[in-house]
């Protein structure tokens, strides 16, 4: 089945993490068909892209006429197990943590995504259990991933930053953590024969990205995009990211994924999938309602692209 | 699946049991006015007080939480948008600033401070022009930075709160003594919060605190369904009130309440009759009269009371007693909601005003809601001077910390926050100055000197020496308070486990409990045995609660050692054995036994724990005291016997033949019954003819006979077979008959559904009807079988109609079908539709001729049931339905009349049924009081808890349908059901 998917294999690795086998990597620039669907997967990381839309400008600005559709489902607080998406949708109140994993399988089967950037470990780097759980648990999402998606591509975790009230000797340790997890999620794509983009490093040389010590703001998001860019050899964007343009197609691109927020995860959950579902009927109807204003923000993005 | 709860509606109708059809919310027409002068009418208050009004719409929008400020104002977050979003709707709810700039008590200004937000929950200013935000799955920093009064600046602290239900999403923002803000989030919410430290996950309800200073979140209390208040006494202790109708209870680091998923024990709250508590406040100052100090206020939303209630230490704990009604309403958009104290030492109340609560009952969408309104009232003593705002701004440093000596409480929290904004190496020097010209033979001279730690821990750094000396205060608060300092400070202070170790060997239980806590947060063997040494036979809840916690919290360091032969648990040592207990551990079960038969005067709940979770082999030693004649505990054995056979279907390997024909001499009923149900679980052959003698005997009781007719169905032997035909066919008494026909069908369900059938027939008694349908309910295809087999067959119309209501209840597949051909073979009645329509318009008509006095005389008869399941205000025989207390003042008239006539149209939050079929074919229905990731616990209608293992469930359903059953009132005319009606609509409804 993967192999369907999966006729050309890249490898990318940029960064100066350790590699385990740099030497049969390949440098190769990803490229986008027409109408490709995009997924972003994982936790806070893409979940607070949500309201900047930083990433999500840059690739579109790389493929203005490539007409991509871009979903987030980021969640806080998420992990390879994908314990955040638990929701007890089966009618239980509060659902098993390895419930949320069949959720997210779903919820790519119906998206049917071209590609997905995936980013874990953050959460995982404060488990008790060790690193090469982690490396299995990667692994073991990644094969399902794979039987729904010919792309997967891997974003490594970033450090803590100082100067938020956080004890200093606190970062030290945990960034050393934080490094293996970004190793380790090396070695599982170099493995799996996916990519791998290392934002560690990076990250790692200036202290002006965060806005709380563990979350980039939206400079630090423009940051990323830009390194996530320069890693997959995208074109040159159509327009300067900073220009008035932009700025108008990142607004819609920002009211798009908040519509489409609502979507997946609106407020009263528990009313429209969960254990009060059967107490209301609008609240189950109204969610997929929102579509249609998704729909046109969608063209919208489209013909504010189109047009450059 | 809707489809076809519609179809069997319609069926119904069409076999008589629905006398009405549904005249949907037809009573709220009577919606009173948004008139303020006619709510303030309505108000009566508690001689020597007074309530006006401070603000009102269209100053302010649907109040949440509102919160006072350094400078007097009032922050106030509302929610217009509550319960839910429009679709494509723009967030545009508000945080609003209230002033009274001409100090006459009524709100002259209002400012929007910010309009983007989503059914903000709590609001919490920072004192420098912003404020903390509950926004949603955020807890947001709103910031104003060019001084134009309007927020320009949105900074996310956290993110990934659950938002899966709007009242339980995060909300109430408070500072605690300490400097930590503290806030809620209710039942049903899931958080995952990303932090510094690693994430936060909480299931379910719970109390956080967030260290704004170094950002770390933690979570204080799990539970409480609503918890909706929190506050805290003069002492820092900690009270959270429940908008679920448990009242307010007594929290501290590590407790644990009610429904908190995963979680198999919890503490009960204080209140006894249980309001519908939402804000709570605890009274200070010098505006109201000294003997109200340290009482709690509540709102009670659902009856539109405002309650106090008097508090006394009880041993680790408090006692709660409710004082006369402070405030109560007779206007029904009254929802008093957030309560506070105020800079003029008033107390203010907002009030959701509206005549709709919650969001459950009622449509999302209805037009009655209303989504404009909302008042604060503000309540002063009659004759009693107003208080002077202190200019925490202007003051200098001393003065702020003389205003620590303050009566008010809030007056000493603005006071250490405002020094928190002030240069630390110049507090610091200032507090040791301040220490050392108190007065110690001042009254207050310890609560001053914690005002000072407080204020250290404020300000985030340490001072030791304070430390030290405050836990040496003469009053036991400020000893308990200081131990609560030294729990977040823990491994910081060098000698923490000394100081701990005099904690813990105090007189005062406050203070032992604390400690207790505290041993919590350190990483070795040490702190768990200091916290044994606090251990003694008569603790109370919460005290006892503590050391389970801590013992569990720390058995990671203390465990180890137990496995490893280092630390060897004796006998008598009560302590460790507790603490052994509490690990649910299943290797510890075998140190347990030894310890058990190594003791003089040993701890029979160990026989409890190895049912629990013992091993085969371990369960050997069970039999063993089972089987050795006029041993002291062959009861508890025999029952950790049976724990270990039902909930996990694990046996024991020796002895069994020897312990079975032990229990069978004993006429103690109870051992009888166990013996009866092992002897199947065990299939123990020998036994047979025993059980079978249980059975038949006419002398045996109805519990022994039901044990042994299960146990027998466990060996389905055709022999067994034969010997139920056998006593079905020789008409003996009713019990025996059905416990057979029981036990029949689950060897051999043909057979038996021939012979319900065959019963059917007869003169039946609803109790035995139900039963019959009820053994074929737990076995796939019977209903199908059972429908056929009446095919062409005559039953009593009686009989038919009663199986109808009950296989309707059942919820399950093919119980359409099943009750047609009940309908058919019992020759039932068609009814018209449209004659139940236009009587039910005229029952609602005549609604207001109703006589609640008579009513209440019906609602009262045993054949109407409804004392079977409800309680009154908390009294009553069970939970099984909603305690109907106040169903009047919450509910519309007619989601009540829909209730009655169609329970299952609207099932009130966690009383959904659940039906769940057991690998060995047991069959339960009822609703899911606890769950966990392994166990589940189900009341049952008939009231009794039944826990068993996850593994052990074959197959589970959540029922549509009310355990309520349907047509429980037709046996009333109809000026009777007026009556009920009226009755009911009036409970809780103030005068």
């Amino acid at each position: 089945m993967k192999s369907l998917y999966t006729p050309i294999i890249f490898l990318l690795v940029i960064g100066t993490l350790p590699s385990a086998c740099t030497s049969n990597s390949s440098l190769e620039s990803l490229d986008f068909k027409q109408n490709e669907k995009v997924v972003f997967l994982g936790n806070a990381f893409f979940e607070n892209t949500i309201a900047n839309g930083e990433i999500e400008t840059t690739f579109s600005l790389c493929f203005p006429k490539k007409n991509i559709t871009f979903r987030n489902i980021g969640w806080s607080g998420d992990n390879v197990y994908a314990h955040s998406r638990t929701r007890a949708r089966d009618g239980r109140r509060f659902g098993n943590p390895e419930e949320g994993f069949g959720i997210l399988i779903k919820q790519i089967t119906e998206l049917k995504p071209d590609k997905i950037f995936i980013a874990y470990g953050f959460n995982e780097s404060f488990d008790d259990a060790s690193i090469d759980d982690f490396g299995k648990g990667l692994n073991h999402l990644l094969e399902m991933l794979s039987h729904h998606c010919p792309e997967l591509i891997l974003i490594s975790t970033l450090p803590m930053e100082e100067g938020f009230g956080i004890p200093t000797e606190h970062i030290e340790v945990q960034n050393k953590e934080l490094e293996k997890y970004a190793e380790t999620t090396k070695k599982v794509a170099i493995k799996g024969e996916h990519r791998f983009i290392d934002l560690f490093t990076p990250f790692s040389k200036e202290n002006k990205y965060t806005t709380n010590g563990i979350h980039l703001s939206s400079k630090g998001y423009r940051k990323a995009g830009e390194l996530i860019a320069e890693a997959l050899t995208l074109p040159t964007p159509a327009i300067k990211i900073d220009s008035k343009k932009a700025d108008h197609i990142r607004n819609t691109i920002i009211k798009k994924n908040t519509l489409f927020f609502h979507r997946w995860r609106p407020r009263n959950d528990a009313f429209v999938y969960g254990e009060r579902k059967d107490e209301q009927r609008i609240a189950q109807e109204e969610p997929a309602q929102i579509e249609p204003f998704i729909a046109k923000q969608e063209a919208a993005i489209t013909v504010l692209l189109e047009d450059l | 699946m809707m489809r076809n709860i519609k179809r069997i509606f319609q069926l119904l109708l069409y076999i008589g049991l629905l006398t009405q059809s549904l005249q949907a919310q037809n009573d709220l027409q009577n919606i009173p006015k948004p008139d303020l002068k006619e709510e303030q009418a309505s108000f009566s208050i508690v001689d020597g007080f007074e309530i006006s009004l401070y603000a009102a719409t269209p100053m302010i929008e649907k109040p949440v939480q509102i919160n006072f400020d350094s400078d007097g104002r009032l922050w106030l977050c509302g929610s217009h948008i509550y319960p839910q979003l429009n679709v494509n709707e723009e967030p545009s709810d508000r945080i609003v600033i209230l002033e009274d700039t001409d100090n006459d008590g009524v709100a002259d200004k209002s400012s929007i401070f910010y309009d983007k937000l989503i059914i903000p929950g709590g609001v919490l200013p920072d004192n420098q022009g912003g404020a903390y935000v509950a926004s949603g799955d955020k807890l947001i920093h709103l910031s104003d930075t060019d001084g134009d009064g309007k927020a320009d600046k949105s900074d996310v602290l956290l993110t990934g709160f659950g938002t899966e239900d709007t009242h339980h999403t995060l909300h109430r923002l408070g500072w605690g003594p300490g400097g930590k803000l503290y806030m809620l989030q209710g039942y049903y919410i899931s958080s995952h919060v990303e932090t510094a430290y690693g994430p936060r996950r909480l299931n379910g309800g719970g109390l956080w605190t967030y260290d704004i200073d170094t950002r770390r979140l933690e979570i204080f209390t799990k539970g409480h369904v609503n918890p909706w208040g929190h506050s805290v006494s003069y002492w820092g202790q900690s009270f959270e009130s429940d908008g679920a109708g448990t009242g307010f209870g007594h929290s501290f680091p590590n407790s644990v309440f009610k429904a908190s998923p995963g979680e198999s024990q919890a503490l009960p709250t204080l209140t006894p009759i249980r309001p519908k508590a939402s804000g709570i406040e605890i009274i200070s100052g010098k505006h109201f009269p000294p003997s109200w100090k340290g009482d709690v206020i509540t709102n009670d939303f659902r009856a539109h009371i405002t309650d106090r209630y008097s508090l006394e230490a009880e041993g680790s704990s408090y006692k709660a007693t409710l004082e006369p009604t402070f405030l109560k309403s007779s206007h029904k958009s009254f929802r008093p909601i957030d309560v506070t104290m105020g800079p003029d030492g008033a107390l203010y109340v907002t009030d959701w005003y509206s005549p709709i609560i919650q969001h459950g009952e009622v449509d999302f969408r209805d037009e009655r809601r209303d989504h404009m309104h909302g008042r604060i009232w503000r309540i002063t003593a009659k004759g009693r001077p107003l208080l002077q705002k202190p200019d925490y701004k202007e003051s200098s440093i001393p003065e702020l910390l003389d205003l620590l000596k303050a009566d008010e409480n809030w007056v000493r929290l603005l006071a250490k926050q405002t020094l928190k904004s002030r240069e630390a190496n110049q507090v610091l020097p200032a507090i040791d100055k301040w220490l050392s010209e108190l007065d110690p033979q001042d009254t207050d001279y310890d609560h001053h000197r914690l005002e000072a730690l407080w204020t250290v821990q404020t300000l985030n750094l340490i001072h030791i020496d304070l430390l030290k000396s405050v836990l040496k205060s003469k009053t036991a608060g400020a000893r308990s308070a200081a131990v609560r300092v030294l729990y977040y400070w823990n491994e910081k202070v060098p000698d923490a486990l000394d100081l701990l170790k005099t904690a813990i060997q105090d007189s005062d239980p406050v203070v032992r409990r604390e400690a207790i806590t505290a041993l919590s947060q350190f990483s070795s063997i040490e702190p768990f045995n200091t916290a044994l040494l606090a251990y003694n036979p008569k603790m109370d809840r919460s005290y006892s609660f503590a050391l389970r916690q801590t013992s569990r919290m720390l058995s990671k360091y203390w465990l180890p050692s137990v496995h490893n032969g280092d630390l060897k648990p004796k006998g008598d040592d009560a302590a460790l054995i507790f603490a052994l207990k509490t690990t649910e551990d299943p290797q510890v079960t075998q140190l347990l036994i030894e310890l058990f038969k190594n003791s003089k005067n040993p701890d029979t709940s160990i026989l409890t724990v190895i049912g629990q979770n013992g091993n085969s082999e371990q369960l050997n030693f069970l039999t063993e005291i089972a089987s050795t004649q006029s041993n002291p505990y062959t009861s508890d054995a025999a029952h950790g016997l049976l724990i270990a056979a039902k909930n996990r279907s694990v046996f024991p390997t020796t002895n069994k033949v020897k312990a079975l024909q032990n229990l069978f001499t004993f006429e103690n009923e109870d051992i009888q019954e166990i013996a009866c149900t092992i002897t199947g679980y065990w299939k123990s052959k020998e036994f047979i003819d025993i059980l079978k003698q249980k059975l038949g005997a006419p002398n045996s009781s109805y519990a022994i006979q039901e044990s042994a007719a299960q146990s027998l169905a466990m060996f389905n032997t055709d022999d067994i077979r034969k010997f139920f035909t056998q006593i079905i066919a020789e008409d003996r008494s009713i019990s025996t008959t059905k416990l057979a026909v029981s036990a029949l069908v689950r060897v051999d369900l043909d057979e038996g559904i021939e012979t319900i059938t065959y019963l059917l027939s007869k003169e039946l008694d609803k109790e035995t009807i139900n039963y019959l349908i009820k053994t074929i309910i737990k076995k796939e295809g019977a209903f199908a079988a059972l429908s056929s087999a009446l095919k062409g067959k005559t039953i009593a119309t009686k009989a038919a109609t009663q199986a109808s209501r009950f296989v309707q209840a059942s919820g399950r597949e093919g119980a359409e079908e099943l009750m047609t051909a009940l309908a058919k073979a019992g020759s039932i009645r068609i009814a018209s539709e449209s004659n139940s329509s236009q009587k039910t318009q005229a029952l609602v008509a005549k609604l207001n001729d109703g006589d609640a006095a008579k009513g209440k005389e019906i609602y009262h008869r045993p054949e109407l049931a409804c004392i079977t399941c409800h309680k009154l205000k908390g009294v009553g025989l069970t939970d099984i339905g909603p305690d109907l207390g106040s169903i009047g003042a919450s509910a519309p008239a007619d989601y009540i009349i829909e209730s009655l006539i169609e329970p299952s149209k609207k099932i009130k939050e966690g009383f959904k049924s659940s039906t769940i079929t057991t690998k060995n074919g047991d069959f339960y229905a009822g609703s899911v009081v606890f769950e966990d990731a392994n166990m589940i616990t189900i009341r049952t209608s008939a009231g009794a808890e039944i826990t068993m293992q996850k593994s052990k469930i074959e197959s589970r359903e959540t029922s549509k349908v009310s355990m309520m059953p349907a047509g429980l009132t037709d046996s009333l005319n109809e000026s009777e059901l007026i009556n009920l009606l009226k009755y009911l609509t009036e409970l809780g409804k103030s005068q």
